[in-house]
C-alpha cells in the first residue's frame, strides 16, 4: 500500500540512488584505493622487472664465466685484456669437420700436440722461432713454440705451429697447432669466436658488462661485473661492484706462450 | 525497512574474482620464472659437478699408472676390465684399453651419484723414440642424472654452452653416436695424455734432509743432447742452463748459501740460507720415492760371481740379453786395482747390467772404468763407498752410468758415499740411502743427478745436472702433458 506524500521514486524497490556527496566520497575512496593499487602494482612490476633483469644478468655472468673457464682449462696460451681476451686451445678437431678428433703426437720435447698425420716413427724437433733451413733433415718435422712478445712490444699472437715434413731442404709453411678463441664485447653483446667460424653471441643486451681476465701464469683469474637496474638513476658504484663474479681457473696444459713453459 | 540490492552483491563478487585472477596470474608468472631460473641453476650446477666426475676419472687412471711402477705385486689395474671385443687397431702396449666404471656418491648435489667411465690406451704414436717411453691416453667420461623434467632452459645460449643429454646421449662407448635415454643426464668428456717422469727429473732430490751446508756450492744444468746447451755433449760454462732444481719431500733444505741456478722446493717447509737460489722457492713439492726392487733376470753370465780384485766385465751389444747381465756378491777393490767394464773395440754402443747383492767398495786409487760406448746400470743392495776419482766414465755422459739402490728393509738405511776431489759423471737413485757426495776443491765436479733418502754434499764445488736425464732412466711418476675437454 502506498502512503500519501511519498514519491514514486522512493517507493520503487531497487531504484535507490546516491546523493552527490555519497557519490563524491565513494569516487574519492575508489580513486585512493585504485591509486594505491596502481602504485603497488607498478612497484611490484618494477621490482619484478629489476629482479628478473638481475637474474638474467647473473645467468649471463655464469655463462660467460663457464665458457671462459672451459676454454682456459684447455688453453695453451692466453692474451688477456679487459673485454677483449684471446685464448688459444689445441687443434683437437679436424679443421674440416669438427666432429672428428685428430691424432695425438709427441713433440720431441716432452709435450704433445694433435695433428691429422700419424706421426709414428717420425723425427720431430721443437724450438722457438721458425726453423732454420739448416736445421734437420728431409722428412723431419719441427714444432715451433714462440712466445708472444712481452710489453711494451706490439702485441702479437704466440706461434704454435707444425712444420714439415722437410722436403728438398725447405720447411715450407707452418700449420697452426692451436685455435684462437676470441672473447670480446661489441655493441652490447659479448661474443665468442673460435678460429674463423662466425662469432657466437654468448650474452646479449649486456652494455654495462665488464669482463676482466688476469693472467697469473699457472692460473688465470676472471671477473665479470654488470650494472644492476633497481631505479631510474642507475646503480651506485657499490651496487655495481657487488655484482662482480670471480673465478680462478688452473690451466691444465703446458703453456706455449711463455719461455718457462709454466709447468 | 532497508532492502539490500542484489546488484551491489554481484559487483563485490566480480571484483573479488577479478583481483584473485590478477593475483593468480601474477603468482603463476612469478612461479614460472622462478621455476625456470631454478631449473637453469640446477642444470648449471649439475653440469659443473659433472666435470669433477670426469676429472676424477683421469685421476683414477693416473693412480693405477703410478701403482704400476711399484715392484710387483702392486695391484695396478685390479678391478679394471678390457673391453670385448678388443679395440681395433689393437693397443700397442700395456695396459691396452681399459675401462673403469665407478659410481660414487656426491655430497654436492643432494647426494646425486656420479658415474665415471675411463678408457686408457697406449697408442703407437705416443711412444717416445729415444727412450721407448710409452705415453698413455686417458679418456674419462663423467655422468650425472639431471633432476626435474627433460626441459631446456629459457635461454638458448645456455643450451649451446652446457650440452645436456635430455632425451639422447651424444656418445655411445666413446663414439659420437647417439643413444636414447630413459632419463635426462649430463655427460662431460675429458681427454688427457700423461707421460712418464724420470727418477732423474731433478738435479738433487731427497726424501728427507737436503744439506748443502759446507761450502759455497754451485748447481746448474746443461743438456747433453742440445748443442745450444752444451758443447759436443759436454757441459760448457758459457751455455749453462738454469734448471738445476733441487727438492725434498721433507721440510728443510739447508742451502748453505749455495748458488743454485734452479728452483728449491720443499714439502711445506723452508729453505735455510737460500739467498742465492736463483729460481723460485716452492713449498708444494712431493714426489713419491718409488722403491727399486731386486732385478729378476731369467739368466745371467755365470762368472764372475764376485769381484775382489782387478777384473773385466764385458758388455753386450744386445740390451737385456744374458750376455749383458752379471750378478755379483760384492765389489771390493783397493790400491791400484781396476774393474773394467769393457765394450766393443770400436766404441760402438754396448750394454751391461750388474746386480751387486752385497756392498761396493772402491778404495784408495782403485777405479771402476767404464769403457767407451758402454751403457752401465748397477743395482746394489748393500752400501757403496767410492773414493775420489773411483769411477771413470769414459763417455762423460751421466746417463751411461746409472746406480740404483735396492730398497733396504724397513728400519735399515743404506749409505752411499761418492768421493770427490775430481770428477764424477753418474746418476744415482737410492731413495733408501743416506747419500753423501764428498770431496771438493776447485776441480770438484759432479755431472748428473742424485736421489737419496737424505743428501749431503760436502766440499763439492759444482754439480751440473744433465737435463737429458729427464728423458730416460727408471720411471718414477706420471704427469699430465695434455688436457682437453671434448665438448662435441
Amino acid at each position: 500500500m502506498v502512503k500519501l506524500g511519498q514519491s514514486t521514486r522512493q517507493i520503487a524497490s531497487g531504484e535507490d540512488g546516491f546523493t552527490l556527496a555519497e557519490f563524491s566520497v565513494s569516487i574519492a575512496i575508489f580513486s585512493i584505493v585504485s591509486a594505491g593499487l596502481m602504485m603497488g602494482f607498478t612497484s611490484l612490476e618494477r621490482s619484478y622487472s629489476a629482479t628478473t633483469a638481475f637474474t638474467v644478468n647473473h645467468a649471463d655472468q655464469m655463462r660467460i664465466s663457464d665458457s671462459l673457464a672451459m676454454d682456459l682449462r684447455r688453453a695453451v696460451a692466453v692474451q688477456a685484456a679487459q673485454n677483449d681476451t684471446s685464448i688459444y686451445i689445441p687443434t683437437y678437431y679436424d679443421p674440416t669437420d669438427d666432429k672428428i678428433p685428430l691424432l695425438p703426437a709427441l713433440d720431441g720435447a716432452g709435450g704433445t700436440f694433435y695433428t691429422a698425420t700419424d706421426m709414428t716413427g717420425k723425427t720431430i724437433q721443437t724450438g722457438s722461432g721458425s726453423p732454420a733451413p739448416t736445421l734437420g733433415n728431409n722428412g723431419e718435422y719441427y714444432v715451433e713454440r714462440t712466445p708472444a712478445p712481452t710489453p711494451p712490444a706490439q702485441p702479437a699472437p704466440p706461434v704454435y705451429a707444425l712444420y714439415g715434413p722437410k722436403t728438398g731442404g725447405a720447411w715450407g709453411n707452418g700449420t697452426p697447432l692451436s685455435v684462437k678463441v676470441h672473447y670480446y664485447l661489441l655493441a652490447g653483446c659479448i661474443y665468442r669466436q673460435q678460429g674463423n667460424k662466425p662469432p657466437v653471441v654468448l650474452a646479449d643486451n649486456v652494455q654495462g658488462f665488464i669482463f676482466n681476465v688476469t693472467d697469473v701464469g699457472k692460473v688465470v683469474n676472471t671477473s665479470i661485473t654488470f650494472q644492476p637496474k633497481f631505479n631510474s638513476s642507475g646503480a651506485s658504484a657499490a651496487a655495481t661492484a657487488a655484482t662482480t663474479f670471480y673465478n680462478t681457473t688452473l690451466l691444465r696444459n703446458t703453456r706455449t706462450d711463455t719461455l718457462s713453459g709454466v709447468y | 525497512m532497508r532492502i539490500s540490492s542484489p546488484r551491489t552483491g554481484g559487483s563485490v563478487l566480480a571484483w573479488t574474482v577479478l583481483i584473485i585472477a590478477i593475483l593468480s596470474l601474477v603468482g603463476a608468472q612469478v612461479m614460472r620464472v622462478v621455476t625456470l631460473k631454478y631449473q637453469n641453476a640446477l642444470q648449471t650446477a649439475t653440469w659443473q659437478e659433472t666435470l669433477v666426475a670426469a676429472e676424477s676419472g683421469v685421476d683414477l687412471a693416473i693412480v693405477e699408472l703410478r701403482k704400476s711402477i711399484y715392484p710387483q705385486p702392486n695391484g695396478a689395474w685390479d678391478g679394471w676390465t678390457t673391453p670385448t671385443p678388443a679395440p681395433s687397431p689393437a693397443p700397442s702396449a700395456t695396459p691396452g684399453t681399459r675401462y673403469g666404471k665407478t659410481t660414487i656418491p656426491n655430497a654436492g648435489l643432494a647426494g646425486t651419484e656420479m658415474t665415471i667411465n675411463v678408457n686408457v690406451d697406449a697408442p703407437q704414436q705416443l711412444v717416445e723414440p729415444g727412450s721407448s717411453w710409452q705415453y698413455y691416453r686417458i679418456r674419462a667420461t663423467g655422468t650425472m642424472p639431471l633432476t626435474g623434467p627433460a626441459r631446456v632452459t629459457d635461454n638458448k645460449q645456455d643450451t649451446s654452452l652446457r650440452r645436456l643429454s635430455l632425451h639422447w646421449e651424444r656418445f655411445t662407448n666413446g663414439l659420437l653416436s647417439a643413444t636414447s635415454l630413459a632419463a635426462p643426464q649430463v655427460c662431460r668428456r675429458v681427454e688427457a695424455i700423461v707421460r712418464p717422469v724420470s727418477a732423474f727429473d731433478q738435479a738433487i732430490m731427497s726424501v728427507g734432509m737436503l744439506d748443502l751446508n759446507n761450502q759455497n756450492i754451485r748447481i746448474d744444468s746443461y743438456d747433453s743432447t742440445d748443442p745450444l746447451k752444451s758443447t759436443n755433449g759436454l757441459y760448457d760454462l758459457a751455455k749453462f742452463q738454469k734448471n738445476g732444481n733441487i727438492a725434498t719431500d721433507g721440510a728443510v733444505i739447508d742451502a748453505g748459501g749455495a748458488t743454485i741456478w734452479g728452483s728449491a722446493s720443499t714439502n711445506a717447509g723452508t729453505v735455510i740460507d737460500g739467498a742465492n737460489v736463483k729460481g723460485i722457492q716452492r713449498t708444494d713439492f712431493y714426489q713419491e720415492p718409488i722403491p727399486i726392487s731386486a732385478p729378476s733376470w731369467p739368466s745371467i753370465n755365470p762368472t764372475p760371481s764376485t769381484v775382489t780384485g782387478s777384473a773385466t766385465l764385458t758388455a753386450s751389444a744386445t740390451k737385456d740379453s744374458t750376455a749383458s747381465r752379471y750378478m755379483l756378491s760384492q765389489i771390493s777393490i783397493s790400491g791400484g786395482q781396476t774393474l773394467m767394464l769393457a765394450g766393443a773395440p770400436d766404441g760402438s754402443r754396448t750394454y751391461i747390467e750388474i746386480y751387486v747383492t752385497g756392498s761396493m767398495s772402491v778404495a784408495g786409487t782403485s777405479q771402476i772404468v767404464l769403457a767407451a760406448g758402454v751403457s752401465a746400470t748397477i743395482y746394489f743392495t748393500g752400501n757403496v763407498a767410492v773414493a775420489g776419482n773411483g769411477m771413470v766414465n769414459t763417455n762423460n755422459q751421466p746417463a751411461d752410468l746409472q746406480l740404483y739402490g735396492i730398497q733396504p728393509p724397513t728400519g735399515i738405511t743404506q749409505t752411499v758415499s761418492l768421493g770427490g776431489n775430481g770428477q764424477i759423471t753418474a746418476s744415482v737413485y737410492a731413495p733408501g740411502a743416506a747419500v753423501s757426495v764428498n770431496g771438493g776443491g776447485t776441480n770438484g765436479h759432479v755431472f748428473g743427478s742424485v736421489v737419496g733418502k737424505t743428501m749431503t754434499m760436502t766440499g763439492v764445488t759444482n754439480l751440473h745436472y744433465d737435463e737429458a736425464l729427464s728423458k730416460g732412466g727408471t720411471i718414477n711418476n706420471y704427469k699430465i702433458v695434455s688436457w682437453f675437454e671434448d665438448n662435441r
